[in-house]
């Protein structure tokens, strides 16, 4: 377990007019080399949640432990920064927190904080652009004169560039095309392979089927599920008590049901459903 | 955003609260005419009186009010510096180390004290009881006949009204651009100075960069809409004086003329 979260609380201005209860004791674990989706409506409190992740909120109630880290409530902010480099976390629209006058120079700021010397950085930077497919002739552009998915795969770089163990992603396909959301998305996959454990906020239950490995469902300040996606997807009908989009595979396998087709109802690929109808395998 | 306590609307809907917006900015005024009456103390004292019975009757809370004034002490603590060295009349009070300080030197800086927490302290009642929205039309409708000479009215209230409805959408974006700057290793409160202004400029260029996009945004939304600031409007609040809000005006006036009374005599 990499991160393990114990009966966490918070709230928002407390004592005022304006309180307001986000995470209400939640106890959830993640772990280590694991994709983990989190999902939940708008204010089930996922935002918040991941915000405790590299301490950018402190707990209000209960603590949580990040890689050995223990975060208790009201604890100084000061002995938490090296969390910082850790746990990577970019933001829904991450565009919005480039402000160099050259991409490379946007990139670099982030190791420099934390103390990396300018040649590594430079280095550092490079890898990481590359690594979100932007090659050398983005260097010494202004990160404003580009388009709305260079600009999200620059900020995301900047992020990468920090070389965080875990790497958390609030909602980072929404505004894109199908097609950046998919080149995106493989770019998370291919960290995850290398190593890094993903936490992602998402809205999409495709993604969810798609990339991730476990589940972590908020409603409202409460865990309504943890676990293997596996287990969301085939034992469970939470995403349609709370009103999700289905997933078409999802879909198809109602339709596939309804029609009386055998095929092997624990899968959630694709392509081993094909197969499996076409053996007409009954599982 | 829970921080910043000053022209904040709180919600308590008390008899303050559904009081007319433009009785209660006239209200205002005549409150701030008061405060600036060289009334002395007693003068003063009615009006404290007269304030905190009004923060009372908004059911605010006291600290709420508290927070507000904070920005203003450290002004207020270089004034008494400033009026220490450069008021040399009345009696000597203290003698710091062969430094003089004059009584008048401590009453000057009282007043302007008492006078700066009361004008905060009426200031505040206003923003806090009144929707922002309120307030804005109460503006509108009071420099109506104004119109006359040329003032656009309506324009002014819109600017105001968007300008006050994007203070909370700026502290909020603000907020998270700190925070997605914070997670690149950024440290507002420490650094050197050299840090600190790479910081800042963290900070600054990204919330001009949205502001821009979102002023255009809303212009064309605007225009999309086919809003014209010279069209004749109509609105779906009508704004409506009740007795209640004659009678806020008629104790407001007896406030004014009570200090304007003592002002004249003592």
């Amino acid at each position: 377990m990499i991160i393990q979260v114990d009966k966490l609380s918070y709230e928002y201005s407390p004592n005022s007019v304006f309180a307001y209860h986000a995470l209400r004791e939640v106890t959830t674990s993640i772990q280590e080399g694991s994709f983990t989706a989190i999902i939940g409506a708008t204010g089930s409190g996922k935002s918040t949640l991941v915000q405790h992740f590299n301490a950018l909120v402190t707990p209000t109630g209960g603590s949580l432990t990040v890689d050995g880290k223990h975060i208790v409530a009201n604890q100084k902010v000061k002995e938490l920064k090296p969390l910082r480099k850790k746990v990577g976390l970019v933001f829904q629209f991450p565009e919005y927190q480039l402000f160099e006058e050259t991409i490379l120079k946007d990139v670099m700021f982030g190791p420099l904080n934390f103390g990396v010397s300018i040649d590594d950085a430079r280095s550092i930077a490079q890898e990481s652009l590359i690594r979100v497919g932007l090659d050398s002739s983005f260097y010494e552009r202004s990160p404003l004169e580009l388009s709305g998915g260079q600009k999200r795969r620059v900020a995301i770089a900047g992020i990468l560039a920090l070389s965080p163990k875990i790497l958390v992603l609030d909602e980072p396909t929404a505004g894109l095309d199908p097609e950046g959301s998919a080149s995106m998305m493989s770019l998370f996959q291919n960290l995850n392979a290398s190593g890094t454990t993903i936490i992602m906020i998402t809205h999409d239950l495709n993604h969810v089927l798609n990339y991730a490995t476990d589940v972590v469902m908020l409603d409202q300040g409460h865990v309504v599920f943890e676990g293997h996606k596996e287990t969301f997807f085939n034992e469970t009908d939470l995403h349609e008590d709370y009103g999700l989009v289905k997933p078409p595979l999802l879909a198809l396998r109602a339709l596939l049901k309804e029609a009386k087709i055998s095929f092997d109802a624990h899968t959630l690929d694709v392509n081993k459903l094909a197969q499996s109808i076409k053996e007409g395998k009954h599982v | 955003m829970s921080n910043i306590a000053l022209g904040r609307y709180i919600p308590t809907n008390s008899w303050i609260h559904r009081l007319d917006p433009r009785m209660k900015i006239i209200n205002m005024l005549f409150l701030m005419v008061a405060v600036f009456l060289p009334a002395r103390f007693y003068g003063y004292g009615i009006l404290s009186v007269v304030a905190v019975s009004l923060v009372l009757v908004s059911k605010l809370k006291f600290g709420f009010i508290l927070k507000s004034l904070k920005p203003v002490l450290l002004m207020l603590i270089f004034l008494l510096v400033i009026n220490i060295f450069v008021i040399r009349t009345g009696y000597v009070v203290i003698n710091i180390f062969g430094l003089l300080v004059f009584s008048d030197a401590l009453f000057q800086t009282a007043y302007i004290v008492i006078r700066l927490l009361l004008m905060i302290m009426i200031t505040t009642l206003l923003t806090a009881t009144t929707k922002p929205l309120d307030l804005t039309l109460g503006i509108e409708d009071l420099l109506a006949p104004f119109k006359r000479f040329k003032v656009p009215a309506h324009e002014i209230a819109m600017m105001i009204s968007i300008a006050l409805r994007f203070i909370p959408t700026l502290i909020e974006e603000s907020q998270r651009i700190m925070k997605a700057q914070a997670s690149r290793g950024v440290d507002l409160t420490e650094g050197k100075i050299n840090e600190k202004i790479v910081a800042i400029l963290s900070l600054i260029v990204p919330l001009f960069v949205s502001s821009f996009q979102r002023a255009e945004e809303l212009a064309d939304a605007m225009e999309a809409r086919g809003y014209s600031p010279t069209a004749k409007r109509t609105r779906y609040k009508q704004l409506q004086v009740t007795l209640k809000d004659w009678v806020s005006l008629f104790l407001v006036s007896c406030v004014l003329i009570a200090i304007g009374t003592l002002a004249w005599f003592v």
